[in-house]
């Protein structure tokens, strides 16, 4: 009699593990679902960004009444970068901003008003590819965060491509904005 | 007691057990799925969200073009301000909404609100394209999407003058 009771007693130990696991299974998958919606968003959020970005006129009072995209701005940093030779000498607030800074204010200034207000974080890179070869060069590199010693977008995150701009004869520039969570 | 007593209860105790048991997993389930159909009601009004969205950047009436090619993510000015309404003056509708096309954009963005704001280079600006709330709604679902704005008459020489903006669309449920 005692063996016959426990050996119901394993039984019921058996069925208790049995559920156990059929739970734990079931919540699993219900916890690895893709979040479809996420990914789709922060892609779209990329491209549109940086396909607004680039084709942006800027004010009339901050780089003359030309009134350049931003894209020639960030051309105007690549070949001439942070010199006097710079075509634009764009002005904020009073104060005389070369192109590259100008750019670089300007973008943040955007992107803060629009992927970190919606709760997202970014990374923003522009890179040049020099004619003659070798590896591309960092031109203007931000990000969400207002520490430089921290990137941000560095595992899971959505790219909007590789948008090219051409720079004469002197290269190419590459630039590339991040979308993450 | 006698063995056949035993036994029997033996057997009402496991029983009772094991329907115990079968009860805590009633009551666990019926608790996940509620959990899950309340978390699927969500996806499908992000999903509504994000089609309404992609419907309103899609639109011929609205949308960018250059020599009769369609640009991506890009709302023309000059086609969108006479269509919006004005966005202080909630009793004029917009085009999307008077009673001629009423039916024909409601099937088309159902009960949603539909905003375009322009950051830089002008002045903040707002426009509402459609605004028709849900009676008795309990959840709004906003997404944004950055748009280019094009005003061909703004720019210099004669080429056209691109803005920074976002398209918000909030769909009720």
């Amino acid at each position: 009699m005692n063996q016959r009771g426990q050996t119901e007693m394993i039984g019921l130990v058996v069925i208790v593990i049995l559920i156990t696991l059929g739970l734990l299974f079931l919540a699993q998958f219900a916890l690895n679902e893709k979040p479809e919606k996420k990914i789709f968003t922060r892609k779209e959020l990329a491209y549109s960004g940086m396909s607004a970005i680039l084709k942006t006129s800027v004010r009339p009072e901050e780089c003359g009444t030309f009134q350049p995209q931003l894209e020639i701005i960030l051309q105007d940093c690549a070949l001439y970068g942070d010199s006097s030779n710079s075509i634009y000498q764009c002005q904020r607030e009073g104060q005389i901003e070369e192109s590259c800074a100008f750019f670089q204010t300007t973008v943040k200034e955007l992107l803060d008003a629009t992927v970190k207000k919606w709760g997202k974080k970014y990374w923003f890179e522009s890179r040049i590819i020099r004619v003659q070869g070798g590896n591309p060069d960092p031109l203007i590199t931000f990000s969400s965060n207002n520490n430089p010693d921290i990137p941000e977008c560095q595992g899971e995150r959505d790219s909007s491509g590789l948008f090219p701009l051409r720079i004469g004869d002197a290269g190419l520039i590459e630039s590339e904005l991040y979308v993450c969570d | 007691m006698n063995r056949g007593q035993m036994q029997s209860t033996e057997t009402i105790a496991v029983l009772f057990i094991f329907f115990i048991l079968i009860l805590f997993a009633i009551i666990f389930y019926y608790n996940y799925q509620k959990v899950a159909l309340t978390e699927k009601q969500e996806e499908l009004l992000g999903s509504r969200a994000i089609d309404t969205a992609t419907r309103v950047l899609f639109l011929p009436e609205i949308k960018c073009t250059n020599r009769e090619t369609p640009e991506d993510n890009c709302i023309d000015l000059l086609k969108m301000r006479p269509l919006a309404a004005v966005a202080s003056l909630t009793e004029s509708p917009s085009y999307f909404e008077n009673s001629d096309n009423k039916e024909y954009y409601f099937q088309l963005f159902s009960y949603a609100k539909i905003t375009v704001k322009q950051l830089y280079p002008s002045d903040e600006s707002e426009w509402v394209l459609y605004d028709v709330e849900k009676p008795n709604w309990h959840k709004k679902e906003p997404t944004s999407f950055i748009v280019r704005l094009k005003d061909e008459t703004a720019g210099v020489n004669g080429q056209p003058k691109y803005s920074f903006g976002y398209l918000q669309v909030e769909v009720y449920s």
